[in-house]
């Protein structure tokens, strides 16, 4: 125990007394029109396979096996938020009142400190600027996982709405599926998480909103500051070196892959050098949404342009010229985003024709065209420009009402993307031109996806106990094409109303190189702690 | 508030004063002679055909001007020339179908069906068997009724004459439920069942609500939305009037005593005379219940109270209603003879908890902008009343 860290005492002594004081929660008031929350919030994952992680080591220059551990991950949150009325109205009273809202979440995790079975723990030193806390130095900690996390100010003039400031702005009407709700970039620290803000990365944003007419809203959004994607295993030191390898718990493989690759595997070194756009008229990201009813169809048309959500891998003669992962010119890896369109919409609708069958039933369906994107041709071929179609058709519906006091609600989605035109002079284009590298890729073809991809997902929730307090939900996801697996259950318990624990579990199965299958080795149990403070 | 002076205006000449006398109750109710008479230490003697209880002002919730009036206070809802529901004769509405009968006492009740809209704080606690707090929540509540063509600037032309209420609901406590919340909008027609959406902020976005969702329970209480939101008659279920009694509450139910709840201000119902409305899952349809009692107060108008049975004929669940009216608008004082839907204290008798819920902060006549019920407005998280101007 004395080689954890003198910070990990300080979080377990803080978070150990935030949780035994007996105190009664509420959210202190500094006046009528301010008032400051804190929230306690833990998660603790625990891999529950015997199993190796290999990768190869850029010091050693050869392959390196060893465990893979069993905690993942012990992040441990606070969660303060700072809000005020402010009595614009007084002044001019067209302006109504406003708001400010800010939320620090300074976090730390853990896990990054425990000796598995080194000393120092294991891959710390590469890993902890980026992963450990946002309390510390760290690219990760100032932008993606920040300590002040969203800030903004609301105003709200009567049938306009403006939210100016660092914020998370949802789109669409999917779950777990990303085809218009690609605003904000993911935080894909641990992929298996469900609460969207707890992994939008928030971004900044003017939020403009006109309500034209009383159930219509129209949007218009200008987001200056691009943020990409965050992923196990992305980040570079300032040299270009991939030093996260596959240390992170959550490293996709097709990550894993290339840092092999970039970090000597074929006998040289790749360095990679990031390029993000900054030019925030040029490079800003506009988007525009309408929202409205038509015969109780509630519908969105949205059209966004912005960035790949992901940095693209460009590889390069390090002179400025492209060429071939494969080829002996390859100098250097440029990573930057491309810039693409997504036009699409979505609409549901409830079932109210007095039918005893159907009334009740919830229909969803959102698509989005996404032009420009980039997609990496299989094997190890370029990233080429491609244009991709998705649908999603959800099915809600509350059952067993009849027989359960409290029923079962259930949510069923099938979604797809199909890519209907990619860029014909793709340099390099790969042995398996026809088909695109996909997160599981890890240098076979079973890590390859068609045109067509498909899954579907099923999401059950059920409450217990007077009040509700007892709650169990069990998700799956099925890819069609792959046919991988991701199930999740979890089980969630209300002791009072400041504290909440649950306990779930990801289980993974499927090919090593499939998107979902590819975490067979990360099948997990979590517990997670939260604690209202004030 | 030019609105709201002149409805008090007219509101103080209905009334005629703020204590109703003997004189102004109704002599026949339901086809059988009322009186009440003044007894001791501030008592009234009720009779109505052949029943008769004694009314005491020793309900420390009672309003005072309540307590010094007694039955006869109730006759305020039975002058001529009042609005829509109460624009019937007492006599009338003893002969309102049943169904008709429910919504006036309940769905056109809560959502103030003469006044363009209300807000207030639903405190809702839910109390274990042993007496402890279970749960704590506080919800914002916004709610307009649009019968007779009012409040029309609040609905699209396709709803003018399909839409009949909507309520927009935001829970504000505890932290775990903060900014969940929901948008009802019910229908004239009854065999249209209300829809609702849902927002949970922890996604971000507002769905639709799988359905029908009236006999499920509202989020995190002990209470149904057929309780909340889904209060007009319902398509599921079948209304009649089994008959008329004089309401005399028991005392020693939960929320009927003395010092229940005393800084809840309002009344019980007591004197008044109350149709019983007997409520049945329609054949083939299953319900959480296999029957309901349900009382209406025929001078109050005034939902007073419920009882619910299994389908072997126990009891199972006991619901008390306090009447409360425009004398608790805040900020803004509202006539007294507006109603909003108060407080409800249920047990639940299969599994010992108690729900005890009450409004505070009401505000009749909010002046909400037209925009108040789109869904959108739920991405904005409201935390306080009054957020909307």
């Amino acid at each position: 125990m004395k080689r954890l860290g003198r910070t990990t005492w300080w979080f377990g002594w803080l978070v150990l007394s935030s949780i035994v004081v007996p105190w009664t929660a509420h959210a202190y008031h500094l006046s009528d029109d301010f008032e400051l929350r804190a929230v306690y919030r833990g998660e603790n994952y625990f891999r529950l396979t015997d199993t190796d992680r290999t990768f190869f080591d850029a010091k050693r220059k050869t392959f390196v096996t060893e465990p893979a551990g069993v905690l993942m991950s012990q992040r441990n949150e606070f969660r303060i938020d700072f809000e005020g009325r402010l009595h614009t109205e007084k002044l001019w009273p067209w302006l109504g009142r406003s708001r400010v809202f800010v939320q620090l979440r300074p976090w730390y995790d853990s896990a990054f400190d425990w000796p598995e079975d080194q000393e120092p723990a294991k891959h710390q030193q590469q890993l902890t600027p980026f992963w450990r806390s946002n309390v510390e130095n760290g690219e990760l900690g100032q932008y993606y996982d920040p300590l002040f996390r969203e800030y903004y100010i609301d105003i709200a003039p009567r049938h306009f709405f403006f939210r100016i400031g660092r914020q998370i702005i949802p789109w669409g009407k999917s779950d777990g599926v990303y085809m218009l709700d690609v605003i904000n970039p993911f935080n894909l620290r641990n992929p298996t998480i469900f609460e969207e803000e707890n992994f939008k990365i928030p971004v900044y944003a003017a939020n403009l909103n006109w309500q034209p007419t009383i159930d219509s809203n129209l949007q218009v959004l200008y987001i200056p500051q691009y943020f990409p994607n965050v992923w196990g295993g992305i980040n570079t030191d300032h040299q270009g070196r991939s030093i996260e390898s596959r240390f992170h718990p959550w490293t996709y493989n097709i990550v894993g892959f290339f840092n092999d690759f970039y970090n000597g595997e074929f006998g040289f070194t790749v360095p990679v050098h990031r390029n993000i756009p900054e030019d925030p008229i040029d490079d800003a990201i506009v988007g525009t949404r309408w929202s409205s009813v038509w015969n109780r169809v509630n519908y969105t048309i949205n059209y966004l342009y912005t960035w790949t959500p992901s940095l693209i891998d460009f590889a390069t003669d390090g002179a400025g010229h492209d060429v071939s992962f494969l080829s002996p010119m390859l100098r250097k890896v440029v990573r930057e985003p491309r810039r693409e369109h997504v036009v699409g919409g979505s609409a549901d609708y409830d079932v109210n024709m007095g039918s005893e069958w159907l009334d009740g039933t919830v229909f969803r369906i959102e698509t989005a065209f996404t032009l420009g994107d980039q997609y990496y041709k299989g094997l190890v071929g370029n990233p080429v420009s491609v244009d991709h179609w998705g649908v999603m058709a959800g099915i809600d519906k509350t059952i067993l009402g009849d027989y359960l006091e409290r029923p079962v609600f259930a949510s069923l989605q099938y979604w797809h993307d199909l890519v209907f035109d990619v860029q014909k002079d793709c340099l390099e284009c790969g042995p398996f031109a026809g088909k695109f590298q996909d997160l599981g890729f890890e240098g076979g073809s079973q890590g390859l996806r068609n045109d067509y991809k498909s899954l579907l997902t099923l999401y059950l929730y059920k409450t217990w106990l007077p009040g509700d307090t007892l709650i169990t939900e069990f998700f799956t996801l099925y890819e069609l094409q792959f046919q991988d697996w991701w199930i999740r259950p979890k089980v969630t318990y209300k002791i009072n109303d400041d504290t909440i624990v649950a306990v779930g579990a990801n289980v993974f199965a499927g090919g090593k190189q499939t998107p979902y299958g590819e975490w067979k080795d990360n099948t997990d149990m979590f517990v997670e702690l939260r604690r209202t403070l004030f | 508030m030019k609105t709201l002076m002149t409805t008090i205006c007219a509101a103080a000449v209905l009334v005629l004063g703020a204590v109703a006398r003997a004189a102004d109750a109704p002599q026949m109710i339901a086809g059988k002679p009322y009186s009440i008479t003044p007894g001791a230490n501030g008592s009234y003697t009720v009779k109505w055909g052949d029943q008769s209880m004694t009314w005491q002002p020793n309900k420390a919730w009672y309003y005072d001007d309540f307590r010094k009036a007694g039955p006869t206070y109730y006759s305020k809802w039975t002058k001529p020339n009042m609005p829509f529901p109460f624009e019937l004769s007492v006599d009338e509405r003893a002969k309102l179908p049943a169904q008709e009968l429910y919504d006036r006492c309940i769905a056109w009740h809560y959502y103030g069906s003469y006044y363009p809209g209300g807000a207030d704080m639903w405190n809702n606690l839910v109390i274990k068997p042993d007496g402890s707090l279970r749960e704590k929540q506080y919800f914002m509540e916004h709610f307009m009724a649009f019968n007779g063509k009012k409040n029309q600037q609040f609905l699209t032309p396709e709803e003018y004459d399909d839409v009949s209420h909507k309520y927009l609901w935001i829970a504000v406590e505890p932290q775990e439920v903060r900014g969940q919340g929901g948008v009802t909008t019910d229908y004239y027609a009854r065999e249209k069942r209300p829809s609702d959406t849902l927002y949970l902020p922890t996604v971000r976005k507002v769905r639709r609500l799988a359905g029908a969702v009236s006999k499920q329970f509202f989020p995190a209480t002990i209470v149904r939305y057929e309780d909340v939101s889904h209060v007009r008659a319902l398509a599921d279920l079948d209304y009649k009037i089994t008959g008329f009694e004089l309401y005399n509450p028991d005392a020693s139910v939960h929320g009927q005593g003395p010092n229940d709840y005393p800084e809840i201000r309002g009344m019980d119902g007591a004197g008044d005379v109350a149709a019983v409305i007997e409520i049945t899952p329609k054949p083939g349809v299953s319900w959480w219940y296999a029957k309901r009692k349900f009382w209406c107060g025929l001078q109050t108008l005034g939902f007073l109270g419920s009882e619910e049975y299994d389908d072997k004929g126990a009891k199972q669940r006991v619901v008390v209603h306090r009447i409360r009216t425009g004398l608790d608008g805040k900020p803004d004082p509202a006539p007294d003879w507006y109603y909003y839907w108060g407080a409800l204290w249920i047990q639940d008798l299969k599994s010992g908890f108690k729900g005890d819920m009450w409004a505070s902060d009401m505000r009749f006549e909010p002046g909400f902008p037209t925009t108040i019920f789109n869904n959108e407005n739920l991405l904005r998280e409201p935390r306080q009343l009054g957020w909307w101007k």
